[in-house]
């Protein structure tokens, strides 16, 4: 076939796809390719080859995980806070796209799309910060409790499991409803009509066609929040106090409290490798829920 | 299967009456046509009868009884929509059999009545296909099974045809018509296509800005219309208009046409519709039958199709448009002179 | 224009070329002449507007800061941008390390006129001049012990063991940095903290914190806001900001020395290795030790106790820094921080970190 100008229509070529995708994959190789190949190298190796250090190669750093019994039971707990976080952002996610997608149009819709966005505007350390003055003793909603009843007392929210799933929850919220909302307002609502008018109750059509046809953004949004979550540090860092230590926090430790980067990445690689497992085990489930 | 009736029915949307006092009565059995121009309510008026909305005034019934108040997934209606609007996560044969699982038809009862509805739209053996893997024929031809496998008292089509190219649709027609007449299902379906109305329907309901313009079988409609909009929608026809002088309508200069009926009585002015094919042109100073209809008028063109001449002529009061069959007989040319004549019987009297 | 005619391997290579620049765009420049480049924590003196506009006016040399938030954000700053700074804080623990590394380089201090003020015991002190030459200027001193809201207690306690007493179960702050909280337990068990050998006794202190502790805290910052909202009665903290955080924020602050002993810790300005400005950083350096900056650096926000013992001495008798630290000086039982290799701050690290785990069962 000869090679048709990018211009005009059909197929783009090679040269073309090659100029636009370029500049974008030469930026993801030196910003995250390349570090990521190095740190890979450095959880190997007995230490950071920077200056006079020897390092050797080793498989210590790996087998640190299977010797200390905390990192195991920090890495399942921080699976099981990523677990909690994604599943608490679906139930409240879905229904807030679903309404949005169906039931809200025109400049109403485009209101609420902003308030959903809004706390992407916002600097995330920020975010966390403001929920501590929300959930302190003595802070806004213990105030705001005990102006209403008085014998309430002390909330004791701060510093607690629940707390840090509210600061997680309210900062990847807007990637479960972008996504669900994405899948949700491609189904025709000739679509919906058509299974009311055959008889179906909104159960069924919740259950048969909405959630079938809503799955691939449900999943796009359970991977963009589950991966991230697992590794966080700074919200279980601030709003957990005593019960804010997750396998991020002990990897942002050594690079932060120790010179032991490989540990830390081998750690890292670790993490990344049980999350890919997760996905290989869930995938035909994924496939099923396609209908 | 049942007969509808729409009574003195009207909905308004926000600052538009889309319907506005429509009556109509669908007879058991049959095919009945909503025609009209876009915006003129016909849609609105099937989804009231479906029942996703309810009318703002009068009354629907279907098989007798009332159900204005009933939601739609209880009235039993069979609905085809324009984009056929298939489950795209279920296969062909759980399309089809969805509306017998919300029944709880039991499985190889289920089984059984997909296959013959497969059947009847000779679809037979995709069932396991999925919509994006058929055809846009194929998929209108689910769509219709899914309607019709769970014995609707109604069927109800959205401009089905519309969709589909040319020699699809033709072909669709006739498969629609023989599946209906197979099944005996009143079925009303939504189209602004008048040809389509005319070659399947029963009976066609004209359709204007949300009233009723007139109802009728296609024949009494395009014979007799009753209005000059339901002439020139239905077909195609040449409006002549003038005060009425002893019965025959007057367009000056000596000239006046004889109504095939009695004007409106008391009226000053009339107007008539003529069918260009009722129409013949002859001979500059030819003299016609008795009794006919004729007026002097000069060719501007003529377009010659094959099986057909159409011819565009220009007469003092305006333009006309003839279609006579070609049958060896000399053509005029542009530029001339002719004569068209006609019967009166063929001068209908209609409203403007 | 050109752009478009170029082949497609010519706008590889330019592609390439513009992402490097980027990247090396973002490597920090070296010092002019007229100006040093100080790297410390933040809000920690040297960074004090006043102090670095009259140094300019002085001098001429203009001063800019960077902030590291950690011991080993500071280190890894100075391994990966050799010739970036001029004058590094660097606390008397980690010098010898960093020396070692060859991060840091001898100060010679001729023309510096203060140095010879300096305490005899700080300006020698092992951690700082070690290799027969001076690694670190001492700057000022401090003790890590605890603190105590003074509303919460009716008369202020003596022992360290009041920090796992039932009395104030739930109600301990916590500095979450792992040496530290062994180095207390160090104390409390009566061990050497630079080098204790009973973990077994150290561990059990460390769990016997589970029911005490109600938060951790990692900076000045958020001590002041927890304490401002009473969460706890009592914390972990260093003597100088505990001295700020009574003078600048009014709270009713006290802080403790245990009869036990406390943590003590020296922090040292160092000169690394390539400086750019070695005569401006010694400048810098004589002048963060005069008394002309410390006095009124103590007086109006809040300092540690400053090596220079001259300095001290000129403080208003009150002052923390010239009551109480002056005696501080003079206490046996206080150990002041010495270097670790990096085994054993690993074996802290995840101890501490394993601590946590269990906190959290």
């Amino acid at each position: 076939m000869a090679a048709q100008s990018a211009g005009g229509g059909g197929r783009p070529t090679v040269r073309t796809l090659a100029t636009l995708l370029g500049p974008a994959y030469v930026w993801l190789l030196l910003t995250i390719f390349l570090p990521l190949s190095a740190m890979l190298y450095f959880s190997f190796l007995s230490d950071v080859p920077v200056g006079a250090r020897e390092a050797e190669l080793t498989l210590e750093n790996y087998a640190a995980f299977f010797e200390r019994d905390f990192y195991r039971s920090l890495m399942l707990r921080s699976f099981q806070l990523g677990a909690v976080v994604t599943g608490l952002c679906l139930l409240i996610g879905f229904p807030c796209a679903y309404i949005l997608a169906k039931s809200i149009k025109g400049r109403a819709r485009e209101a609420l799309f902003l308030l959903v966005i809004l706390p992407f505007w916002t600097n995330a350390l920020v975010r966390v910060f403001s929920w501590t003055m929300v959930l302190r003793g003595n802070g806004v909603l213990e105030r705001a409790v005990n102006a209403v009843f008085p014998e309430v007392g002390p909330l004791g929210l701060m510093f607690t499991y629940p707390a840090i799933v509210v600061g997680l929850v309210h900062s990847y919220l807007p990637y479960m409803i972008l996504t669900c909302y994405v899948s949700l307002q491609a189904i025709d609502d000739d679509v919906i009509d058509a299974a009311r008018a055959l008889g179906a109750g909104w159960g069924t059509i919740l259950r048969r066609l909405v959630l079938p046809l809503a799955a691939p953004g449900m999943i796009a949004g359970a991977v963009l929040i589950f991966v991230p979550v697992i590794g966080s540090f700074m919200e279980p860092r601030i709003l957990g106090g005593t019960q804010g230590t997750f396998i991020g926090t002990v990897i942002e430790d050594q690079f932060t409290a120790v010179f032991n980067w490989p540990l830390g990445a081998a750690l890292s690689f670790l993490m990344l490798g049980f999350v890919l497992a997760l996905f290989a085990l869930a995938a035909p489930a994924f496939r099923r829920l396609d209908g | 299967m049942a007969a509808v009736s729409v009574s003195g029915v009207s909905k308004r949307f926000g600052p538009v009456q889309a319907l506005d006092g429509v009556s109509l009565d669908f007879a058991n059995g049959g095919f009945f046509a909503l025609l009209g121009p876009s915006g003129c309510g016909k849609t609105t008026l099937l989804r009231l009868i479906a029942g996703f909305d309810a009318p703002d005034a009068g009354q629907i019934g279907i098989g007798g009884e009332r159900v204005d108040g009933t939601p739609v997934e209880r009235r039993n209606v069979g609905m085809m929509f324009q984009s056929y609007a298939l489950f795209p996560n279920m296969t062909v044969a759980d399309n089809v059999g969805f509306g017998l699982r919300v029944r709880s038809v039991p499985w190889p009862e289920r089984r059984r009545r997909v296959g013959e509805a497969l059947d009847l739209v000779h679809l037979s053996g995709l069932g396991d296909r999925r919509p994006h893997q058929l055809s846009g024929g194929q998929r209108q031809r689910v769509a219709l099974a899914r309607a019709i496998v769970i014995a609707p008292r109604v069927l109800l089509l959205d401009e089905p045809l519309s969709a589909l190219d040319k020699a699809l649709r033709v072909s669709m027609q006739v498969e629609l018509r023989r599946i209906q007449r197979e099944v005996g299902i009143t079925t009303i379906f939504v189209t602004h296509d008048q040809e389509e109305a005319l070659s399947l329907s029963d009976r066609i309901g004209i359709l204007r800005d949300g009233r009723l313009v007139q109802e009728g079988p296609p024949r009494a409609l395009y014979e007799r219309p009753a209005t000059a909009f339901a002439a020139t929608f239905l077909g195609e026809a040449n409006l002549f208009a003038g005060p009425v002088d002893g019965g025959r309508i007057s367009l000056g200069d000596g000239a006046a046409l004889c109504p095939s009926g009695p004007p409106d009585p008391g009226a000053a002015t009339a107007t008539v519709a003529v069918r260009p094919e009722k129409m013949r042109v002859t001979a500059a100073a030819t003299v016609p039958e008795t009794g006919w209809n004729w007026l002097d008028a000069v060719v501007e063109q003529h377009i010659f199709t094959g099986s057909s001449l159409t011819y565009l002529l220009a007469w003092r009061g305006g333009s006309l448009k003839v279609f006579e069959q070609t049958l060896g007989e000399a053509v005029a040319v542009p530029g001339e002179a002719v004569r068209v004549v006609w019967r009166p019987e063929h001068t209908v009297p209609v409203m403007p | 224009m050109g752009f478009a005619r170029q082949g497609a391997a010519g706008r590889a290579v330019q592609a390439v070329v513009m992402a490097a620049g980027i990247v090396l765009g973002m490597a920090p420049a070296s010092a002019q002449a007229d100006e040093i480049r100080v790297l410390n924590w933040q809000g920690y003196g040297t960074d004090e507007a006043w102090a670095v506009e009259a140094f300019t006016d002085k001098t001429g040399i203009g001063v800019v800061h960077e902030y590291f938030n950690s011991e080993q954000e500071m280190l890894t700053k100075l391994r990966t941008n050799p010739g970036a700074y001029d004058v590094v804080l660097i606390n008397s623990a980690y010098t010898r390390q960093a020396a070692g590394e060859g991060l840091i380089q001898p100060i010679d201090a001729d023309g510096m006129a203060h140095v010879a003020d300096l305490a005899e015991d700080l300006g020698n002190h092992p951690n700082l001049v070690f290799d027969g030459a001076t690694y670190g200027v001492a700057w000022v001193w401090g003790l890590t012990a605890f603190a105590i809201d003074t509303q919460d207690f009716a008369e202020a306690p003596a022992s360290i063991e009041v920090l796992w007493s039932p009395e104030h179960a739930g109600r301990v702050g916590w500095r979450d940095d792992s040496v530290e909280a062994v180095q207390m337990s160090a104390i409390a068990t009566g061990q050497d903290i630079n080098d204790p050998t009973d973990w077994d006794a150290i561990r059990d202190r460390l769990r016997a914190l589970k029911p005490q502790i109600r938060l951790l805290w990692s900076s000045e910052n958020e001590w002041n806001q927890f304490l401002a909202a009473n969460e706890f009665d009592l914390a972990t903290y260093w003597s100088g900001s505990a001295a700020r955080s009574a003078r600048e924020f009014g709270l009713p602050v006290r802080f403790v020395i245990p009869e036990e002993g406390a943590i003590g810790w020296l922090d040292g300005l160092s000169i690394p290795a390539g400086a750019a400005n070695v005569d401006g950083a010694k400048a810098f350096i004589d002048w963060m030790i005069d008394p002309a900056f410390y006095v009124p650096w103590d007086n109006n926000v809040g300092a540690p106790a400053s090596a220079n013992a001259k300095a001290n001495a000129q403080l208003p008798e009150e002052a923390f820094n010239r009551a109480v630290m002056g005696d501080a000086g003079k206490l046996a039982n206080v150990q002041i921080m010495g270097p670790m290799d990096e085994p054993l701050r690993e074996r802290i690290l995840a101890l501490w970190q394993e601590t946590k785990a269990y906190f959290q069962e």
